[in-house]
């Protein structure tokens, strides 16, 4: 009857491709500079392919958190720990890998030790979810947010205190660790930033497929379900605290992809950027996103980052002798207006507002499918 | 179904309660209490406020553990087993108080219900693999059948927390349905329900028993037990007080004595009446 019910029947199909496409040619842009216009003049120089990668990467961490948070209902205040572990993992098993590992060159050097890198990165990441998760979930009420946020002020003291080990030079303390290598593979370098740009949302985009995959499936219903009611989730046979871990670990593992992503971007990996602070911010990104919401997780993330870059330069003109604490209270404020009048994030109050403006238009995507 | 008949049987009955005693900080919740429930039958366990319904019910599906005694089913041990244990076994159950997946459409609602019998994991999902896109497949089918019976069909792709009351029980007890218990525990289903919805109640568990489902029917509402269970169970203070056919019970001298000494019945206005006046107010 309508040629293109598939649309709406799979709606998650659609946003993937229209995803990759708008991605794609962004990144093309940046390749082929047509007329001599790159990739930042579009925007006014206000989001630059830096800009870019630096959402695709935060939109890793956000999707596994979303998994969590969003569906399963379970907060994590300590999520930057996860995203610092990968960074770490990846430099110091890179940057450190003969120095202190000992490791034969014939393996530190060649293209592929990075990539095991971040495997191990991840591997570690999600056994120390499994450890922390294991206990804690099995209590009812909101224990895993308390261990989370221990976990993550733990995390950063032993980043920035060289793992308590004075003398050796391990995570580097507060100078962290310099000369991460980029990625390779073979010979061909995954660098500069326009080929990197492909790598970090190839990466996004399929972690956001994986985990929609996930929320539709039995063990996304499970979750879902945990966080409606958890005596009827038992009541169904469901093993709460078994879905949870779960959920916890793909947060994690997530969270420690887009860490080592960062490290090698950086080329330098340093604890500052994986505080308590920051696992606060990921929550707000979240929650600006929505968090029940797979595909706001980059338009959350983007919103919040071109929002501090626009008051970081664009106070100043409007408010004379403005200053970094006047900032912070406009983002404050900013941030409450955005969570009063969009409480489900930008994207669903986005596609609800033109669901309102055109009700009986065939081409918008249900609200329920972001 | 004369339960002398299979009492004779060698096969151990479906769910066995045994001298099962709970206590609450001094309060005897539940006394030495025993009774079968056998494959097939639709029981009512009835009983004024504070009889010690609740706490059976929550013994049973593993919320409580009992002081002494000793629960199986299909002689098998219950005592120790987690809720979400005791519902793999088999045992379903609904919620006097509402406990719908409002988050979810009322299909997926279904489909959590069948848990127990999908296999996907983790990782299958994620990768969706083929085992997995088959399994969704059958899983959404068998949903739509369950919500045929229920008679939710035109609401499948409802959000769950936008149906009415009566709808949302419905919806709970296909879900309970859906996993395929061999025992379904119903807890004050017609609670809060008009008589039109009570009567679609009543018909729909009328279903289900015609289906081969055991049921054990926790009611307030004594003229729904009267018309549905084989048998009925009387609480009160946490003893049985009698157990028979709907008939025997209702002129039982001591269930009279407990419900104010008054005979059930008479009328749906009487009995209705002393359902509420067995309570504290």
């Amino acid at each position: 009857m309508n040629r293109f019910g598939w649309l709406r029947r799979s709606p998650n199909v659609v946003a993937a491709l229209a995803m990759a496409v708008v991605l794609l040619g962004l990144g093309m842009f940046e390749i082929v500079r047509p007329g001599g216009v790159d990739f930042s003049d579009l925007t006014g120089g206000l989001v630059t392919l830096d800009t870019m990668i630096r959402i695709g990467i935060l939109t890793i961490v956000l999707v596994g958190m979303n998994l969590l948070m969003g569906y399963a209902g379970q907060v994590s205040l300590g999520q930057a720990a996860f995203y610092g572990l990968g960074a770490y993992a990846s430099a110091i098993l890179t940057a450190r890998g003969t120095s202190l590992l000992r490791l034969p060159p014939v393996v530190a050097e060649s293209w592929w030790w990075p990539w095991m890198a971040i495997l191990i990165g991840m591997a570690f990441a999600g056994g120390l979810a499994y450890l922390i998760g294991r206990p804690i979930l099995t209590l009812r009420g909101h224990y895993l947010a308390m261990a989370t946020l221990g976990l993550g002020i733990v995390i950063y003291i032993l980043f920035r205190e060289n793992l308590g080990l004075p003398g050796s030079h391990i995570t580097g303390s507060f100078d962290g660790i310099t000369a991460v290598p980029r990625l390779r593979i073979g010979s061909f370098e995954v660098w500069p930033l326009s080929r990197y740009y492909f790598l970090v949302w190839a990466c996004a985009l399929l972690s956001m497929v994986l985990v929609l995959n996930i929320v539709n499936s039995r063990v996304g219903r499970a979750l879902r379900a945990i966080h409606a009611s958890e005596q009827a989730a038992l009541a169904v046979g469901i093993d709460i605290a078994g879905q949870k871990l779960r959920a916890l670990i793909v947060s994690a593992v997530l969270a420690s992809l887009a860490g080592s992503l960062y490290g090698h971007f950086q080329a330098a990996v340093s604890p500052k950027p994986f505080d308590f602070g920051s696992s606060l911010e990921l929550v707000v990104m979240s929650s600006v996103g929505g968090m029940a919401s797979i595909w706001g997780a980059p338009f959350g993330v983007a919103v919040i980052l071109i929002l501090k870059e626009v008051l970081r330069s664009g106070l100043r003109q409007v408010l004379r002798g403005a200053s970094g604490e006047h900032e912070i209270v406009v983002y404050g404020l900013l941030l409450i207006v955005i969570m009063i009048f969009m409480p489900e994030g930008v994207l669903v109050s986005f596609l609800r507002w033109l669901r309102r403006r055109w009700p009986a238009s065939e081409t918008i995507p249900a609200v329920e499918a972001a | 179904m004369t339960h002398a008949l299979v009492d004779a049987s060698p096969m151990p009955p479906l769910l066995a309660v045994d001298n099962v005693t709970k206590t609450f900080g001094g309060l005897m919740a539940i006394r030495k209490l025993s009774f079968p429930i056998h494959v097939g039958e639709v029981v009512g366990l009835v009983g004024p406020n504070g009889a010690g319904k609740t706490t059976l019910f929550n013994l049973i599906i593993g919320f409580y553990r009992p002081d002494a005694g000793e629960i199986r089913i299909n002689g098998r041990p219950l005592n120790g087993l987690a809720p979400d244990q005791v519902a793999r076994l088999g045992i379903a159950r609904t919620f006097q108080s509402l406990q719908v997946f409002g988050n979810m459409t009322v299909l997926e609602n279904i489909m959590v219900g069948r848990h127990r019998h999908a296999r996907a994991g983790l990782l299958a999902a994620a990768l969706r693999l083929p085992s997995v896109v088959r399994e969704e497949r059958t899983m959404r089918i068998d949903a739509l059948g369950y919500l045929e019976q229920a008679g939710l069909s035109q609401l499948a792709h409802q959000t769950a927390a936008n149906l009415s009351f009566g709808q949302q029980r419905r919806l709970e007890i296909a879900r309970a349905l859906s996993s395929e218990p061999v025992l379904l525990l119903l807890d004050e289903p017609g609670a809060g329900l008009t008589q039109e919805e009570k009567d679609h109640l009543g018909d729909l568990i009328l279903d289900v028993r015609a289906a081969g489902v055991t049921v054990l029917l926790v009611e307030h509402d004594v003229d729904l037990v009267m018309g549905l269970a084989d048998r009925v169970l009387v609480l009160d203070h946490g003893d049985l007080i009698a157990e028979g056919t709907p008939d025997d019970v209702q002129n039982h001298p001591q269930v009279i004595k407990a419900y104010l000494g008054t005979s059930w019945g008479e009328s749906p206005e009487h009995a209705e009446g002393l359902a509420v006046a067995g309570g504290p107010r």
